[in-house]
């Protein structure tokens, strides 16, 4: 039988001839051979065949061990039963057919070694070598390991070749899956995130060339419309796996969605179409590849995805699925771990972030039981002087200053009934023996622990302090000068009386006895004596306005004005002043002190118009912006603006005394009570034209009305 | 203005006695005028004791003059313990003062004074100020019934 050309059909076609009877036995193999029709194959009718060769065929079919053989010069084969599940679907038609024929996809590796040992060479041994041999219509991924030895014939030369062969295709296939899945396993260990996690996973995968030509992870962001490439491993396209795939539905250039919506892998093929030319690696050009969902806690939808090119010399038979199954399942608890880790690291990291603050703080940290112990303190609690074991092995209580223990048991009480404490203060011991001041900020947990913050206070308590004695100091003062302004006024006026008086009673009864010129200068002492009762009594006005407290309330102006000029005319009757208020003069203010105020200004303007042939007094109300600005203006002696800076202060005075009367303290007055109210006074002035007063009140007439009546400030 | 009207000045200040009786006088009141240089003066002269012991208390003056500033006990006290005592607490208190301290005149007047006098330094005012109060208060002024208040103690 010449090997091309022939099917196998015409190679093998049982005769209804006698029935044969070699080779006995030898299974359902040695019933095809004994039903076969020798003659017409070139190995010729049996009866024919050398007596070595019989002998072997008998071997062989009897053996249970995968055997073929090849005969003669074109290794025509032979083979039992064992060999039939490597055969496949090679047998019938491999029965007398040429070995370069029955094994052509890998003859370019097998032939020689046959060939070998038929022209006299030494027997073969190969073991798990991989070969792919066409199954299933494509070549095929197998592993064998066979030898190859010589048949001898009747002439003691080479006959044949006899082939021992046993397939462990399973076997190193799941070797290597195994291998590659502990790899995933062993290498992502200590991975800090999952992207990590994903890129050492990816990359021991696709060290598994002939099972995983090419491995990518994406992962979709909860937020993100599309899925971001996270890993890649053994990618050979020309053109880098494409960074991010969109959720296109069946168009996704990888169906992620669909596995996702599925819940298990997809398969899909075109990559070509899909990711451009791809260079061969160890297994091929792979043209499919899967979609794994990486099923991830917490998900009911998965985010993550492995890609991986599928063997174009694999069958997706269910150990192969299994193999994806499993890798899929061990990059996602690799990159799982590794989020875990993140997470703890994170967590860590902002531990180590708030013990940092707690070491630095300047205020002191605590944390506490409610049994009244330090349970941590903060290095700026040894500021105290004791040791951190100190601080900690006693009762906190045992710190706190005596007079202070009943008020911070309370305080600690209502911390056990989950209150937090804001500002309470209380005195803790030092070291050295010295009390510090601390001002607390306790939150409890609600499990008898309580997180407290102390500030040193002391320095403040020590300016409080000395501000309260300073304003002990200040009332002492005022007292004092109380009791004072008391005894200028009696002790003062009393002397100043028995000189007016003496004086007065010498002018009546002894004025006979005077000349002019004594009379006169008695009357000189009288009006000194008066002129000083005048000074003391402003005096002690212009003190008593600084002193008394202030009543705000609304107050009539016009009324208050009217009443000053009445009495000023009443004092000097013949005086003939035009007078204009202002309607509804009102204003916010203490009644008495205002008209203190009045006193005195329209004092001035009464007293400096006289000599005026047509003297008028004028008291009304302007605004700046929404404030009222209060005016007393009159036309009498005025004033030079160049002195305008001395008007308010005390005993200053623009005027002669022999030109206008007065003790200097009446401006001042005026300007101490307006500033009482918050107030602004000035003065506009010419000589001999008149002179403007204008004074502001804090608070406009208008806001005045809502309540301020009870309102009061302290003495000052 | 009879004899009997006496006039209690107490004052302190021999001056100020000297310049108020000669206002008095100015002023044309003949009234006698008892003058008692301290708060204790003042008291054992109105309650019949110490120097005084075995004046009858019950014959009281027409009206008191009387300054806030005094040695040993103080014009407001003098006048607390004239409104404390039945026998004499309608008796009439003039408060007569340098002092124009509000807290004087709220103390006098809670006190129970019935009138509140500045004494002017300018003795012409002082003499108007006497002279009106004489007029007042020994003319005008009609005096509670002799023996004081009704349960008044001997």
């Amino acid at each position: 039988m010449t090997a091309t050309g022939r099917g196998p059909t015409d190679a093998v076609s049982p005769s209804v001839q006698p029935v044969p009877i070699w080779p006995p036995g030898g299974g359902e193999m040695g019933a095809l051979m004994r039903a076969t029709d020798w003659s017409r194959t070139p190995l010729g009718p049996t009866e024919t065949w050398p007596a070595s060769l019989r002998t072997m065929v008998g071997v062989v079919l009897a053996s249970r061990f995968p055997m073929l053989m090849g005969w003669g010069p074109d290794l025509l084969h032979l083979y039992n039963d064992a060999s039939r599940a490597i055969l496949r679907d090679k047998h019938p038609w491999a029965l007398a057919a040429p070995a370069a024929r029955v094994w052509a996809e890998m003859w370019d590796v097998v032939g020689p070694l046959a060939r070998g040992v038929l022209a006299g060479g030494a027997s073969t041994w190969s073991e798990d070598h991989r070969l792919l041999i066409q199954r299933d219509g494509q070549p095929t991924e197998a592993y064998f390991t066979f030898s190859f030895s010589a048949v001898p014939d009747d002439h003691g030369g080479v006959g044949g070749v006899l082939n021992a062969v046993r397939e462990s295709t399973d076997t190193v296939q799941a070797e290597r899956h195994q291998r590659v899945l502990h790899d995933v396993a062993t290498r992502t260990v200590g991975a800090t995130s999952e992207r990590e996690a994903a890129a050492i996973a990816a990359a021991a995968l696709a060290a598994d060339e002939l099972d995983l030509p090419f491995v990518l992870v994406y992962r979709r962001d909860a937020a993100a419309a599309d899925a971001e490439l996270i890993a890649s491993g053994g990618w050979r396209g020309q053109a880098p796996p494409p960074a991010r795939v969109a959720d296109a539905g069946p168009q996704a250039i990888v169906p992620l969605a669909e596995a996702a919506s599925r819940g298990r892998a997809v398969v899909f093929t075109d990559l070509a179409a899909r990711f451009g030319p791809i260079t061969a690696g160890a297994a091929g050009v792979p043209t499919r590849a899967m979609v794994l969902p990486l099923a991830r806690p917490g998900e009911a939808r998965a985010t993550a995805f492995l890609v991986v090119g599928l063997s174009p010399h694999r069958h997706l038979d269910d150990r192969y699925r299994q193999l994806l199954d499993d890798a899929a399942a061990e990059v996602a608890q690799a990159m799982t771990q590794a989020a875990r880790f993140a997470a703890n690291v994170d967590l860590a990291r902002q531990l180590d972030g708030f013990h940092r603050f707690f070491r630095m703080s300047l205020d002191m940290m605590c944390i506490a039981g409610v049994d009244g112990y330090f349970r941590q303190v903060n290095p700026a609690f040894l500021g105290l002087g004791w040791t951190e074991h100190e601080l900690t092995s006693r009762p906190f209580l045992d710190f706190v200053h005596p007079d202070d223990v009943a008020a911070t048991v309370a305080e600690v009480v209502a911390l056990g009934q989950n209150v937090p404490t804001i500002h309470f203060e209380n005195r803790y011991r030092c070291a050295d023996g010295s009390y510090r001041w601390l001002s607390w900020t306790t939150a409890p947990d609600g499990h008898g622990t309580l997180y407290a913050i102390a500030r040193d206070v002391t320095h403040t308590r020590q300016i409080q302090d000395a501000l309260q004695e300073a304003k002990d100091a200040a009332l002492a003062a005022n007292h004092e000068l109380e009791s004072f302004s008391y005894s200028v006024a009696h002790d003062l006026r009393g002397p100043l009386r028995s000189i007016d008086g003496f004086s007065q009673a010498v002018l009546e009864d002894y004025a006979d006895r005077l000349d002019a010129d004594g009379q006169r200068y008695l009357g000189y002492v009288r009006e000194s004596a008066q002129q000083m009762a005048q000074l003391i009594d402003d005096l002690l006005a212009l003190s008593r306005v600084s002193r008394s407290e202030l009543h705000r309330t609304r107050v009539d102006l016009g009324a208050l004005a009217r009443a000053t000029l009445t009495r000023l005319q009443r004092a000097q009757p013949d005086r003939a002043v035009e007078v204009v208020i202002a309607d509804d003069l009102h204003a916010a203010g203490d009644p008495r002190l205002l008209a203190v105020v009045l006193d005195n200004l329209l004092g001035n303007a009464w007293k400096f118009t006289r000599g005026r042939a047509d003297p008028r007094i004028e008291v009304g109300v302007t605004r700046a912006g929404d404030r009222p600005v209060y005016v007393v203006r009159d036309n009498g002696a005025g004033f030079d603006m160049a002195f305008v800076g001395k008007l308010f202060g005390v005993f200053q005075r623009l005027h002669a005394a022999s030109e206008f009367e007065g003790t200097g303290v009446g401006l001042a007055t005026v300007q101490r009570v307006i500033a009482r109210h918050g107030g602004k006074v000035w003065a506009e002035g010419e000589v001999g034209v008149g002179a403007t007063f204008f004074f502001t009140l804090a608070g406009g007439a208008g806001e005045l009305l809502d309540g301020l009546a009870g309102e009061s400030d302290a003495t000052s | 203005m009879t004899d009997e009207r006496i006039i209690l000045l107490v004052e302190d200040n021999p001056r100020d006695e000297e310049l108020t009786l000669r206002a008095l006088h100015k002023s044309h009141v003949l009234n006698p005028v008892v003058v008692a240089r301290d708060g204790v003066e003042a008291l054992d002269y109105l309650f019949g004791r110490g120097a005084h012991a075995g004046r009858d208390p019950a014959a009281l003056p027409q009206v008191v003059l009387l300054d806030l500033k005094l040695p040993r006990v103080d014009g407001l006290e003098v006048l607390r313990e004239l409104r404390a005592d039945p026998r004499t607490r309608m008796l009439p208190v003039v408060v007569l003062t340098s002092s124009l301290e509000e807290q004087d005149l709220i103390r006098s007047y809670s006190l129970g004074a019935n009138s509140y006098v500045r004494k002017p330094v300018d003795f012409a005012q002082f003499m108007e100020a006497v002279r009106q109060l004489g007029l007042y208060w020994l003319v005008l002024n009609a005096t509670p019934p002799a023996g004081g208040a009704p349960g008044a103690a001997g």
